[in-house]
């Protein structure tokens, strides 16, 4: 075939042969003719481009995730194309709703990026779901139809979903956008939570998906990664009714586990296999066993394997391949909580170990339940390791209060107990400051007391016997504010002598000593994981208080 | 026109004599048969040893293996192989976990022998990919650096041709070809793997 006849006029190509030279299937021999002419026919180049996306070798280049990609070749040095980064799909920037501004992040569904709907002013967050996810119109109702039943959700523990969206052969789920950071992240930058940190978080899980409950909905994918976690402590479930699209199958066909038996690379990493699979870290028995048949139960077992990953650091069958995971949820006890660490309530293991259970009647009912169960470890007080916590102590909420009133110039602490503060009655005086006392502290386990007056020492109480247990004297001037550091052992305290002392209270020795940078110290806060202070204070002596607030950090 | 193109890594397999096209064989699919076995909970010294058998099953059996331009005839006949040594493997050394229960292990050999349940669905575009990454590793050499970068930019980060040609200073013409020349080396070798 000529590109031009014997009168120099120009003439297409057939289609047959542009679609196999379009799909390198034409021999090298005729490949040489084709090219010349579609350097000089732009017609014939579009013919060229229709034929790649049904082709399957194309369809598998075009789809192969990030990670895959860097196999297939780094790109090479030039400026314009590595500043460029991960790039938004023409589909999305090309939107005229959305604006993206940034690339959150990708996992087995697609890539997340953060964009602003330019209507409403607002951020949201965009996932792109994979195409290959998307192969045929069932597939496509079903997340239609998955999306809009969560899209009805409306709680501060769940992430809402906005909107689903198809632009081209792309389907967006548009939804809000939280900042902050996810469980997983938390517990590999911090190690292991606080026990009421991390009954907190498990806590507000649970009554998001009691809300989703009752709108009959089940997550099937409760796991630390999909608990966002905002920067004033709230959770937020994400992904809900994502799980539930890719486990729905027209076939009737469809076993997670056993997907998630594949899911899980000998290295731990977890592979595109498994994408939208239940994860083999936190999949409950039945749903490996029969994923269709699942109920709110299940998300109450991965729950409970959240929360022991919280707490342990690592999920309840940590190692191994996907196949020694599932066998773990189907059949071993994971090791105990209490060989990981020695400072659970003991009352915590029984509720740790009902969320666990393997058959789903031996579990909570409800997360309702779960929320209840919970309640009780989710304040500090609740933290007290068992073999310090006082007969007849546990249960009882404490509360300490200062009675300036009436006191005189000498300073009083008193006592209440109770749940609620009008009906509160006062237990117990402490008294020995020889001034106006400016600041109390309780202790994390409940039974010591601190104070801090205008006498310029600090003094630790016992609760129960009401004795002065310990006095630190130090501080040259007033003692603005204390408090106890979440191990109970050392506190800190806050005086306008300019200084911050961290006690060790057991000794009552001065372990170190801070010095502002301004005026007095009047304030301080302590991280609730430890190792960080923010003290704040006064900088000029004109008497405007401008309040500077400062970090000081320790070790262990 | 498969008869005018330099032979695929398919068709040279059948000559048994041919070592290059057998070392490449054994390259591109050591990694992911591994990656299989260790997932159904095969040790990986013994996955070592399994991954060898099935390569060696297919080296025996090869010549009776029509290549009938049926779809996905190798991957599917690979995965046949792969689940018959599983078998033999775990009924012989007695090695069936005993954790998980048979019968629960069975249905998992079972889903994978099936050509249809999901989980050969996942062999096989995991198969594809895996091919098609290795393969393109493996022909990137033979690429001016500019034609790889014009393929890449445009097939794998899907981005639009006239972009790219005005970034790396192409004509739109060059871009086309590039990606053209890429497939058709990348197509030749896969040919009959991953369709």
């Amino acid at each position: 075939m000529q590109h031009a006849d014997e009168n120099g006029v120009l003439r297409h190509l057939e289609r047959a042969r542009l679609v196999a030279y379009a799909l390198g299937r034409l021999p090298a021999t005729d490949s040489a003719g084709v090219e010349s002419h579609l350097a000089v026919c732009e017609a014939c180049w579009h013919t060229v481009e229709e034929a790649l996306p049904a082709d399957p070798l194309v369809r598998v280049i075009r789809s192969l995730p990030p990670e895959k990609r860097r196999f297939a070749g780094t790109p090479l040095m030039l400026p314009s194309v590595t500043e460029q980064g991960v790039q938004p799909p023409a589909e999305l920037t090309s939107h005229s709703r959305y604006e993206v501004i940034a690339f959150l992040g990708a996992g087995g569904m697609g890539q997340v990026w953060k964009a602003r709907h330019l209507l409403m002013d607002r951020p949201v967050a965009i996932k792109v779901i994979n195409p290959t996810l998307m192969q045929n119109h069932a597939t496509v109702s079903r997340f239609r139809r998955e999306v809009k039943a969560a899209a009805r959700l409306d709680h501060a523990n769940i992430v809402r979903s906005h909107d689903a969206e198809q632009v081209g052969r792309l389907h967006f789920l548009v939804m809000e956008f939280v900042e902050g950071v996810d469980l997983a992240r938390l517990v590999r930058e911090r190690g292991p939570l606080p026990v009421a940190e991390a009954c907190d978080y498990a806590r507000q899980v649970a009554l998001g998906l009691q809300h989703a409950a009752g709108h009959g909905l089940v997550h099937r994918d409760i796991k630390p990664q999909n608990l966002m976690r905002t920067p004033e402590g709230q959770i937020k479930i994400l992904d809900f009714g994502l799980a539930s699209f890719l486990a729905g199958d027209e076939e009737g066909d469809v076993r997670e586990g056993l997907n998630a038996v594949l899911s899980t690379s000998p290295d731990g990493s977890v592979t595109r296999l498994g994408e939208g699979c239940g994860t083999p870290d936190y999949i409950a028995p039945e749903q490996i066993r029969d994923a269709r048949r699942v109920d709110g139960r299940a998300d109450i077992y991965s729950l409970g394997c959240t929360l022991y990953h919280l707490l342990a650091g690592h999920p309840p069958f940590p190692g191994g391949t996907g196949f020694s995971k599932v066998a773990g949820h189907l059949e071993r006890t994971p090791r105990p909580l209490s060989d990981v660490r020695r400072d659970l309530p003991a009352d915590f293991l029984g509720v740790l170990n009902r969320m666990l259970a393997k058959e789903p009647g031996m579990r909570f009912p409800t997360p309702r339940e779960v929320a209840d169960a919970l309640a009780p470890f989710t304040s500090p007080c609740g933290d007290q390791p068992p073999e310090r916590r006082g007969r007849g102590m546990n249960r009882r909420r404490w509360l300490v209060g200062v009675a300036a009133t009436g006191l005189g110039p000498a300073g009083g602490v008193a006592v209440w107990r109770g749940r609620k503060v009008p009906s509160a009655k006062e237990v117990r005086r402490f008294e020995g400051h020889t001034a106006a006392i400016q600041s109390v502290a309780l202790s994390p386990d409940g039974r010591f007391a601190l104070s801090g007056g205008e006498d310029g020492t600090m003094r630790l109480w016992s609760l129960e016997g009401g004795e002065e247990v310990r006095r630190f004297v130090g501080h040259g001037d007033w003692i603005g504010w204390v408090a106890f550091l979440p191990d109970g052992r050392r506190a800190m305290s806050a005086s306008y002598d300019r200084t911050l002392r961290l006690w060790d209270l057991d000794t009552g020795e001065v372990i170190r000593r801070y010095v502002g940078a301004g005026d007095v110290v009047i304030c301080l806060a302590i991280s609730r994981m430890g190792g960080k202070c923010c003290p704040a204070g006064r900088t000029s002596s004109s008497g405007t208080s401008t309040a500077v607030p400062w970090c000081v950090g320790w070790k262990g | 026109m498969p008869e005018t193109t330099s032979p695929s890594l398919l068709f040279r397999l059948r000559d048994p004599a041919d070592r290059e096209a057998w070392q490449r064989l054994v390259a591109l699919y050591t990694p992911l048969l591994g990656d299989w076995l260790s997932r159904y909970g095969v040790q990986s010294a013994d996955a070592d040893d399994l991954v060898g058998e099935v390569l060696a099953a297919v080296v025996r059996e090869m010549p009776g293996f029509r290549y009938d331009a049926a779809k996905g005839a190798f991957r599917g006949w690979l995965r046949t192989i792969l689940v018959h040594r599983l078998r033999d493997f775990w009924r012989s050394r007695d090695h069936q976990p005993r954790a998980a229960g048979g019968e629960f292990y069975d249905h998992l050999l079972d889903k994978l022998e099936d050509q249809r349940s999901e989980i050969s669905q996942v062999w096989d575009r995991e198969h594809d990919e895996h091919i098609v990454c290795r393969l393109l590793e493996m022909v990137r050499p033979e690429f001016e650096s500019t034609t790889w970068e014009a393929f890449r930019l445009v097939m794998l980060e899907g981005r639009e041709p006239a972009r790219v040609a005005g970034e790396l200073n192409l004509s739109r013409n060059s871009v086309y070809l590039a990606k053209s020349r890429v497939l058709q080396r990348l197509r030749q070798e896969a040919e009959g793997l991953t369709d």
